[in-house]
């Protein structure tokens, strides 16, 4: 592979006599001292499309039945057609071409009835049979779009982002060099893939993170992929072009293999300066269309190889594979298995229960896979919507504020959804205030394991009771407090004499064990403090 | 306030004195160079005499020997780049260098000619130069003033027209404050002519015609409001055509006016052949400029498509003068050796009394500043630099700030005088007039006030190109006495006028035509000028 030096890096320039003579004139070295103001590169649109691996979550491979599990030792889950051996014959994983479909359904796409497979060829040592099995002319599904909307992880406008096509293909092994050795692992080789292919719909780094982020949330919803990126089960290339408004958009370079969404926006950030610089710094030579790589340390890209260097593939279909022919009923049972999509939950819960989508988002973002974070709200809720909202509080900001806080991860079993709705509806009850019910939680998560989870048993644990201070009680303390207040605590007083409130209150509040309503203490304290001096 | 301007005026031309490498610094025991250093880059010994023989070429044979791979583009870029560098130390001619973008071009040049077998387009690997105002994309445009300093993030259209033809930028080129001398001096100084440094370069393509009167560049792009392309180029005996309006596109090339419409500037080639000439105008038409740019109107340059009156030849009306201004002794001669040299050939010659050139002045002056001169007096001011005399001169030409009415009236008046004009020109039977293109050689620096002669043809709009007779101001050429005067400039002129001053200064002379006949001056200068140097190419 040839690296290509940038065409804007340093020049050489030859200032001595250049005599007509076949040989080399020398040449030297000239640094540029006119390097003022450049552009604004606030000037330039960005054009993003994205070209999206995502791993078929399914047990075993594409066309064999070695698993395709993560955390194996090296080579342990080959079988004879993942090692090309010959005589061997694939043999189409239907579940993965089940997933593929609900992936297509969810993702409004054109469902091709009778796709085929092609062979892409290259020599590589990642690909033992020398060709990949993929769906160049024919693939299973086209013309969809997921839609994104304003707001959607730090998008800025509602757009759709179109689906050019999605298509089932092969994986390549894993190829490594250490030392002086090539090291083969084919565990990964011949895993189902999806490759999504988008229309240039993205405008900016943030968009194209948005809707990787959307689309990732899809996959694990269905159940069709975990998309993650770290254990490169997602990988994305994004084709970045930059024009000015109104002007045709300019030549597009390919940035491959991008394993995180940091790298992503870092890419297409750096990537997308360095055309402009291109465009404004050397107008005279077109942009090279060109393959880049990303350096995971500067985040800027280097070229990889040039559109000429591009390679032929020779696709021809495979011979091994006929059309793969989806029955009409089939299709239309699979309509119907396509579950909730998030963004259709979200609708759905804010309608349902008053609530902010963002929160509702959260819990969603708690187990994308699995859905145990609404389970857990609903949980909490069952058939009362009226608990919707201090529900939403209590989960979203007292519990996973407190764990957040103490550096723990929420699961179901932090606090049991019975004891949760127990403790809200103490609240709402008014046996119980706000603050003892942060107690209750706080202390649930230091302890880690309680014995009897039962908010009577935590309550006597805390010595707390149900009963909430009358007022006059809470009178009572609240002069004592006062008279008790050291002088210490009346240097703290205002050029006016005013003393400090919250400072009392929270003296009161810490005399009750926080069974006092702190709102309540604060009106008293406000009149018995009134004429204090 | 004044340190203040100084310092960024200072700074300005530090930065440009820093991209001259020192290896094409002229060498110290030639310092102070003479006053004729029009020789320059022969006589500086930086140059080798493979080096001296590209410089020696027109821009025509230079593409030839570009295109058959005589010279790589790479080769032809750097020697120009050099060749610009000597130039500015002369004549003080730049206002941006930038070869380092050039060599890159050159270079990419040069791989897609070896890649695809063919080159770029018909000016592959040219190097050309654009005066100060004709936008580059990553260079700056200044229009003389320190306030309108300005990067520039795009290419002007006629820029983006000679890229696409495979030209190699590599430098701007000086034009003087606001755009609007007959000479060149701005913040950056004055621009000197290269043949006498006493005197100017001309303007306000001055920068243009100094570089390439030294054979720096190999095609510039001046602009034309006034004479502009014309005066310059006469004064440093070279070739400039300023086209029609409308012929070229103008997007993109800004002068402080932009917006006043009254009289309108257009771009066009400041050459060293007059078959350069046509090499600008077909290639950069021949990219079809009208498809991406409103200002230019779809009609090919056809230079085969023109007939003449006067059958294989042009009838050629000689106006010796403008009614207004008597040319300067050497003027006349040149024009006289000229029209003798024609007639010699069997180019049919018309004498043609002037037409009214004084109500052309009339027009031009108020038009050129309808506002009064508001808006560069207080870009000028914004930067606290001084206004330069000839600044001060044009703006006291005009008649002060035009109400609506007044542009109304002002410009039914221009449009009457070109219909006139028109009409004038049809009833001499004639196919182009030839007359000079100022009242003499180049003036001191400082002095060049009379724009008649070269104006009128701005005010008209008609198609005008200068071609160097090939004379030189001598001392035969002596001051005869006068008394009588036709106005103060007629005797400004004649005073300003003695052989020993202008002695060694080149001479010029104006070709011009009818409006869209563009083809038809371009043409009959190739002829004239063949006639005038038998030996053909210079």
């Amino acid at each position: 592979m040839r690296l290509l030096t940038p065409a804007w890096s340093c020049t050489q320039i030859r200032w001595t006599p250049i005599h007509h003579s076949p040989g080399r004139p020398s040449r030297r070295l000239f640094a540029s001292s006119s390097t003022d103001s450049t552009p604004d590169s606030d000037d330039w649109e960005t054009i993003i499309g994205l070209e999206i691996h995502a791993q078929i979550k399914t047990p075993h491979k594409l066309f064999s039945r070695a698993s395709t599990s993560y955390a194996d030792p090296p080579n342990a889950n080959v079988e004879l057609l993942d090692a090309a051996i010959p005589g061997t014959l694939p043999v189409l994983n239907r579940d993965a071409v089940r997933l593929a479909l609900l992936t297509s359904i969810a993702l409004k796409c054109d469902i091709n009835k009778r796709s085929t497979f092609d062979r892409k060829h290259y020599f590589y040592h990642d690909i033992p049979a020398s060709y990949q099995i993929t769906q160049h002319y024919n693939p299973i599904a086209r013309n969809g779009r997921l839609a994104i909307r304003d707001g959607d992880w730090g998008s800025q406008r509602a757009f759709n982002v179109g689906i050019q096509q999605l298509q089932i293909e092969q994986d390549t092994a894993k190829s490594q060099i250490m030392g002086s050795d090539r090291l083969i692992d084919l565990n990964r080789g011949g895993a189902g893939l999806m490759e999504i292919v988008t229309d240039p719909d993205m405008r900016s780094p943030e968009e194209a993170a948005a809707f990787v982020r959307k689309l990732q949330s899809v996959l694990r919803r269905i159940g069709s992929g975990d998309g993650d990126m770290e254990k490169g089960n997602l990988r994305i290339d994004a084709n970045v072009s930059v024009n000015r408004p109104g002007e045709a958009w300019g030549t597009r370079c390919e940035i491959k293999n991008l394993n995180s969404l940091r790298f992503l926006q870092q890419a297409i950030k750096s990537e997308r300066l360095r055309q402009i610089a291109h465009y404004t710094s050397q107008p005279g030579i077109p942009l090279q269309r060109e393959t880049r790589g990303v350096n995971e340390v500067t985040g800027e890209t280097y070229s990889l190889r040039s559109k000429e260097d591009a390679m032929d593939y020779r696709y021809m279909p495979d011979a091994n594979l006929p059309a793969m022919v989806i029955d009409e009923a089939y299709l239309s049972k699979l309509r119907h298995e396509v579950p909730e999509l998030p963004w259709e939950t979200v609708d759905r819960m804010c309608t349902a229960y008053d609530v902010q989508k963002r929160d509702v988002e959260t819990l969603i973002g708690l187990d994308e896979v699995n859905g145990q974070g609404l389970s857990y709200f609903e949980g909490v809720v069952q058939d009362d919507p009226s608990l919707g909202k201090p529900a939403m509080i209590w989960i979203n900001h007292v519990l996973l504020g407190q764990l957040t806080k103490l550096g723990k991860t929420w699961s179901p079993e932090v606090i049991p959804f019975s004891l949760m709705r127990d403790l809200i509806q103490a609240v709402i009850d008014d046996k119980l205030t706000n603050e003892a019910g942060k107690q209750v939680v706080h202390h649930i998560i230091d302890q880690g394991h309680i014995a009897d989870m039962s908010l009577g048993s935590v309550l006597k644990a805390l010595n707390i009771s149900t009963d909430v201070l009358s007022e006059r009680a809470l009178r009572m303390i609240c002069i004592d407090v006062v008279r008790q207040l050291t002088p210490k605590d009346l240097a703290m007083r205002d050029k006016k004499g005013r003393l400090p409130i919250g400072m009392v209150i929270g003296k009161v509040m810490a005399q009750t064990k926080g069974q006092a309503n702190a709102i309540q203490v604060k009106k008293i304290l406000e009149e018995l403090l009134k004429d204090f001096k | 306030m004044s340190s203040d301007w100084q310092a960024q005026a200072q700074a300005f031309k530090d930065r440009l004195k820093s991209s001259i490498p020192l290896e094409c610094q002229i060498p110290s025991h030639l310092l102070p160079l003479p006053p004729d250093c029009s020789r320059i880059t022969t006589s500086c010994g930086l140059f080798s005499t493979f080096e001296l023989e590209i410089l020696a070429l027109d821009a025509t044979e230079l593409r030839d020997r570009l295109a058959s791979r005589q010279y790589k583009a790479l080769e032809v870029a750097s020697v120009y780049c050099k060749a610009a560098a000597v130039a500015h130390q002369a004549t003080n001619c730049l206002m941006a260098f930038f070869p380092d973008v050039a060599m890159e071009r050159a270079r990419w040049l040069d791989e897609e000619l070896a890649r695809t077998g063919e080159t770029v387009g018909p000016l592959h690997g040219l190097p050309v130069s654009l005066k100060d105002i004709v936008s580059v994309t990553g260079q700056q445009n200044t229009m003389g003033i320190l306030s309108t300093v300005k990067t520039m993030d795009f290419d002007a259209a006629i820029t983006s027209a000679l890229r696409d033809c495979g030209a190699v930028f590599f430098a701007k080129t000086t034009c003087p404050q606001t755009v609007m001398h007959l000479e060149t001096h701005s913040f950056l100084g004055p621009t000197l002519n290269p043949f006498k440094t006493s005197h100017t370069a001309g303007g306000s393509s001055g920068g243009e015609s100094a570089l390439l009167a030294l054979r720096a560049s190999s095609i510039g792009v001046g602009t034309d409001i006034g004479g502009s392309i014309r005066g310059p180029a006469a004064l440093c005996g070279i070739y400039g055509f300023k086209p029609t309006l409308g012929r070229l596109p103008l997007s993109g090339v800004i002068s402080p006016m932009s917006g006043q419409s009254s009289i309108i500037g257009t771009n066009g080639p400041i050459a060293r052949s007059a078959r350069d000439l046509d090499l600008f105008m077909s290639a950069a038409l021949g990219t079809e400029p009208w498809n991406i740019d409103h200002s230019c109107i779809k009609m090919p340059w056809k230079l085969d498509d023109v007939t003449f009156i006067g059958g294989p030849q042009p009838k050629v009306g000689v106006m010796r003068h403008d009614g207004v201004v008597m040319p300067q002794p050497p003027m006349r001669r040149a024009l006289q050796v000229v029209v003798d040299k024609l007639q010699a050939a069997h180019v049919t010659i018309v004498e043609v009394a002037p037409f009214d050139c004084k109500e052309s002045w009339e027009i031009a002056r108020r038009a050129y500043f309808t506002d009064g001169g508001k808006r560069v007096r207080e870009a000028i001011k914004a930067s606290g630099e001084p206004i330069l005399p000839l600044t001060q001169w044009i703006l006291d030409q005009g008649a002060g700030e035009l109400s609506a009415t007044d542009v109304i009236d002002l410009n039914n008046r221009r449009t009457a005088h070109q219909a006139a004009y028109h009409k004038w020109f049809a009833s001499l039977q004639i196919d182009v007039l030839l007359c000079p293109p100022a009242p003499g050689p180049a003036p001191k620096l400082g002095t060049s006030k009379y724009w008649g002669y070269t104006s009128m043809f701005n005010v008209l709009d008609v198609p005008a190109g200068v071609f160097p007779a090939g004379l030189y101001v001598d001392a035969s050429d002596v001051r005869e006495g006068r008394t009588e005067f036709w106005g103060a400039s007629d005797r400004q002129a004649w005073e300003a006028y003695s052989p020993e001053a202008f002695a060694g200064l080149p001479l010029g002379l104006q070709v011009v035509g009818r409006k869209w006949e563009d083809e038809k001056v371009v043409r009959a200068i190739l002829i004239i000028d063949q006639i005038v140097h038998a030996s053909g190419v210079r």
